[in-house]
């Protein structure tokens, strides 16, 4: 009983279907509208992949401008050796540092630093 | 076949489902477009399905049960929900209130039983295809079909002793 009345109202209620016309025109506008979106995301992705890939091959590529230090200690160095006096410059801590520092000083913690006249 | 003529084909059809599903012409409207506009986009994987017809009603379906599951940013009340004691007449006159009482008790179902009694009652489908729609087992379609008719039978029973 319960199966026919609700089959019955099913029918009744065929009525209330609204004109597909309008809704076919509003489904066109609707997908129009989504494929612009699609395609401007797809554009901008695009884009930004290619800033990407330029900066990362920029910076592997780029030429990296070394200046090559000139430091006593340096077999490589082809720089003749000084015939004059020899100024040298010592950096490191005095005696007020504490106990620790010192320490690190004597162990070689500390920087020397040489420098040519 | 093209989209433009399964459209032209089967766009009625569809908008009556949705209109049985939801029970309001509006929502049954933006129902269908929601489907529609999907299946336009996705048209060459619904076209190389076996039946494009039982797919996109599957779609339809599926976006019906799964209207208000979506993220938060998407869900959009307009209204507030009726008020579940009090049924929502269809038509001023009181005869057909009685009349569509059944129509309001359907209102107050779950999507997914109301989703059954339709494709059953309305689309006359066998059991196999009902829980292909829905994506279940045969079992499950009748069990949740027998739920149904006795929430819509025990209304009944209080609404006529």
């Amino acid at each position: 009983m319960i199966e026919d009345d609700l089959r019955a109202a099913f029918a009744r209620h065929e009525a209330l279907t609204p004109p597909a016309g309008p809704l076919r025109a509003a489904i066109d506008r609707t997908v129009v509208r989504r494929r612009r979106r699609r395609l401007r995301v797809r554009l901008a992705g695009t884009a930004m992949a290619v800033v990407a890939a330029a900066l990362t091959g920029f910076t592997v590529a780029a030429p990296q401008h070394r200046e090559a230090g000139h430091l006593l200690a340096d077999p490589a160095a082809a720089a003749p050796a000084p015939a004059g006096a020899v100024n040298v410059l010592l950096v490191g801590g005095v005696g007020n540092a504490p106990r620790q520092v010192r320490r690190a000083d004597r162990a070689g913690g500390g920087g020397v630093g040489v420098v040519w006249k | 076949m093209t989209y433009e003529e399964f459209a032209d084909a089967r766009l009625s059809a569809l908008l009556r489902y949705a209109v049985m599903l939801t029970g309001d012409p509006h929502q049954a409207q933006d129902l269908v477009q929601e489907t529609m506009v999907r299946v336009q986009l996705n048209w060459r994987r619904v076209a190389r399905s076996d039946a494009p017809e039982r797919y996109v009603r599957r779609m339809l379906t599926n976006q019906f049960i799964d209207w208000r599951r979506g993220s938060w940013a998407r869900r959009v009340l307009l209204r507030g929900e009726p008020d579940e004691a009090v049924p929502v007449p269809t038509d001023h006159a009181q005869s057909a209130v009685d009349r569509d009482q059944i129509w309001s008790w359907l209102s107050q179902l779950p999507r997914r039983q109301r989703a059954t009694l339709v494709l059953r009652y309305y689309e006359d489908l066998p059991d196999a295809e009902i829980a292909e729609i829905l994506g279940c087992a045969v079992g499950t379609v009748r069990s949740c079909i027998s739920r149904a008719l006795a929430t819509l039978r025990a209304e009944y029973v209080e609404v006529h002793s």
